[in-house]
């Protein structure tokens, strides 16, 4: 997951802990091997390199291509797991590279969800084109996970994947969990801001150290697939709290391709949010 | 809009296979708690508390509480020692014991010994509620709106507050406007109000009165940093009507100090108070450290300084122990006085209550708790010890050979239980 995981639990027995925590770390992992770009026994690389051929997928794969083939609908397109072939052209290291027009244009063909053929068992990618679960992977995890440790204990607990957190309810003693949001400035080491949360998933889109600068625009490293092009005016990050990490990483995603909007966006849902501009 | 939450929610739902929301946990608080106070020789005090809290949908709660007081035992009627026995009749306040009737209740004289700070018995019960619904009014600003009753003997109090608290949009700072209104009527024993300074055997009543209480408070508070919340408040308040004690007295003193006669007590019929509070919570690897300091004063001379700070220690499983120490220090109001001479000029205002003279109290406590299922249990203990100018300057004659103000030794005892369910 390329980041720090933890599973906070409330009130159990050293043994229990352990247990649940191997499970936890398991699972974690198994997910990630499964849907990772890069690995070769996963199912994405096997999408990815199956050169316009069908691919037969198991159920939990085709869970998730029903999923994003959704956010795609509801998104007006611009919720696509076909969009990470533009990280070829688009290096978001703090530089002030921006790449051409003419090479954007070359990848634009090999983007769109509605060139995929997605039949339950059977997905179909054009050669050229890719697939990749980067966008919900790990609040995917942090919310299987979850479900996982629900089935071992009824004790209150916390998944924390690098961020995106799920929160099961109430402590023990029946106070809220209080969960810091981290300031991009000084990661680690100040909040920006802290909150009771009741129960819910949390996810955060945006990240203050992938941007490009250049003649005074700041090009943060959310693409609009629709046009290949960052979107301008998007908040530094948004954090946003809904009933499930999943749904939580997509808002905060949408929320982000609203650019100056996000706010007004993430109001419009009613949902608990922050935006740091 | 709201469509994409709808569809997004059950696109989710399929996703992962989760049976629609579970029931909501956490929706009701239950508070109880018995406070025991007992002031060493003179009053006691013992308090049942309840409280019941449920959450409803959109961030809205409502609060119920009921508080019941049984207070006996004997407190100064402001008369001071003399140098020979006092009698006084009729109670320093409150009510008759249930079953005594008005007459009975006159009859029993209280005889205090020379040299002894005169305190007369009382016995009295009050029952209060208190409503309270809060909501949030945008998704930064909640306002809270209650409403009080209260009542006693010979007083009743109806009242109301409206406070409002806005977070700033990283949630760090949050600001508070409130305002309260205070109605009461007090109705004294005997039938009403005494002539002020008139001497205690007229006994000549008014009938009832009545008092308005207004407050206003503003505060701002902010999250430091991870472990560091501060706050400061101001506060002002304005009391207007019947401010005086009806049952406490002034002593009249002769030439050598001693006591001849006694009058009713008079205060201002408008007071104005002010107080300015600063309050800390920083925590420590585990442990939090919790101090605040307030500085108070109003119209009548009173100026005082409140300091508490409470170490929060947390021990394993959850249990917690938090010892706690206050200091508190008060000047005198400017028309508090020690005894009045007989012959000369009645000044407007005079009072001996010894809570409007110079006094300082330290309290050193301890609370305990322990979590349970779904809540917490917890025991409190405080000693409190009042302390004033025992031999004060302007003692006349033989009063400087007697203590005018013995000192207070109180011990609180709380036990409480909390629980969400």
């Amino acid at each position: 997951m390329a980041s720090p995981c933890e599973v906070l639990l409330d009130s159990v027995s050293h043994r229990d802990a352990s247990e649940i925590l191997d499970n936890a770390a398991t699972e974690a992992l198994r997910i990630e091997h499964k849907f990772s770009r890069y690995r070769s026994d996963s199912v994405i690389q096997k999408i990815n390199t199956s050169g316009g051929n069908p691919v037969e997928v198991d159920d939990e794969t085709a869970k998730l291509l029903d999923y994003a083939a959704e956010c795609y609908s509801i998104s007006d397109g611009l919720f696509d797991v076909t969009s990470g072939v533009l990280r070829k052209v688009w290096k978001f290291d703090g530089s002030d590279c921006v790449p051409e027009q003419s090479a954007i244009e070359q990848l634009l063909p090999l983007i769109g969800w509605s060139k995929v053929a997605w039949q339950n068992p059977f997905v179909t990618l054009p050669a050229g084109m890719e697939i990749d679960f980067g966008g919900i992977g790990k609040e995917y995890a942090v919310d299987t996970t979850a479900s996982l440790i629900r089935e071992r204990t009824n004790s209150s607990f916390v998944v924390n994947y690098g961020g995106d957190l799920f929160v099961s309810g109430p402590r023990f003693h029946g106070k809220f969990w209080v969960i810091g949001v981290d300031d991009p400035n000084a990661t680690g080491e100040n909040a920006i801001g802290a909150i009771r949360v009741p129960r819910g998933g949390i996810a955060t889109s945006g990240d203050a150290r992938r941007f490009i600068l250049k003649d005074g625009i700041r090009y943060s490293h959310i693409l609009n697939p629709k046009t290949g092009w960052p979107v301008a005016d998007a908040p530094h990050s948004v954090t946003v709290i809904a009933e499930t990490c999943v749904e939580a990483g997509i808002l905060s995603t949408l929320a982000m391709l609203q650019g100056p909007n996000s706010e007004s966006f993430l109001e419009d849902q009613q949902v608990q949010f922050w935006a740091n501009r | 809009m709201q469509l994409i939450r709808n569809r997004l929610r059950t696109a989710t739902c399929a996703l992962l296979a989760v049976a629609g929301t579970a029931a909501a946990e956490g929706d009701w608080k239950a508070d109880g708690a018995i406070l025991g106070y007992s002031e060493a020789g003179r009053t006691s005090v013992f308090e049942p508390i309840a409280s019941l809290k449920r959450n409803l949908p959109n961030g809205q709660f409502l609060t119920g509480k009921i508080v019941l007081d049984v207070m006996t035992g004997a407190s100064p009627n402001g008369a001071m020692p003399t140098d020979h026995a006092q009698t006084f009749t009729g109670a320093s306040g409150r009510s008759r014991r249930s079953g005594q009737n008005e007459s009975e209740h006159r009859r029993a004289p209280t005889v205090v010994q020379a040299g002894d700070m005169p305190i007369l018995p009382f016995h009295d019960q009050r029952a209060s509620l208190d409503l309270d619904y809060g909501r949030p009014l945008f998704r930064t600003l909640k306002a809270d709106v209650s409403g009080h009753a209260s009542i006693e003997s010979d007083y009743v109090s109806r009242g109301t507050s409206l406070t409002f608290n806005w977070d700033t949009p990283n949630r760090l700072t949050t600001f508070t406007l409130a305002g309260g209104a205070n109605f009461d009527l007090v109705e004294p024993i005997g039938g009403g109000k005494p002539i002020a300074l008139n001497l205690n055997t007229d006994s000549t009543r008014h009938g009832s009165a009545d008092k308005t209480v207004l407050d206003g408070m503003f505060g701002v508070s902010r999250v430091l940093s991870r472990r560091w919340l501060v706050g400061v408040n101001y506060g002002y308040g304005r009391d207007r009507g019947y401010l005086t004690e009806p049952y406490k007295v002034v002593s009249i003193l002769d030439p050598n100090g001693s006591t001849t006669a006694y009058r009713y007590e008079n205060r201002p019929d408008l007071r104005s108070r002010q107080s300015a509070f600063f309050t800390s919570a920083y925590q420590l690897r585990q442990d939090v450290i919790h101090i605040s300091y307030r500085y108070y004063w109003d119209t009548w001379g009173v100026k005082s300084h409140t300091a508490d700070v409470k170490y929060r220690y947390e021990l394993p499983h959850s249990h917690y122990l938090e010892p706690n120490l206050r200091y508190y220090s008060q000047s005198a109001a400017s028309f508090f006085t020690y005894g009045l001479m007989d012959g000369a000029p009645l000044p407007h205002y005079a009072t001996s209550d010894y809570r409007y003279g110079q006094m300082a109290s330290t309290t050193i406590g301890l609370k305990y708790g322990i979590p349970v299922s779904g809540g917490d249990f917890n025991i409190r203990a405080e000693y409190m010890r009042q302390t004033g100018k025992s031999h004060p300057s302007q003692a006349v004659g033989v009063q400087k050979d007697f203590n005018l103000f013995p000192a207070v030794n109180v011990m609180i005892l709380q036990i409480g239980y909390s629980r969400n369910f």
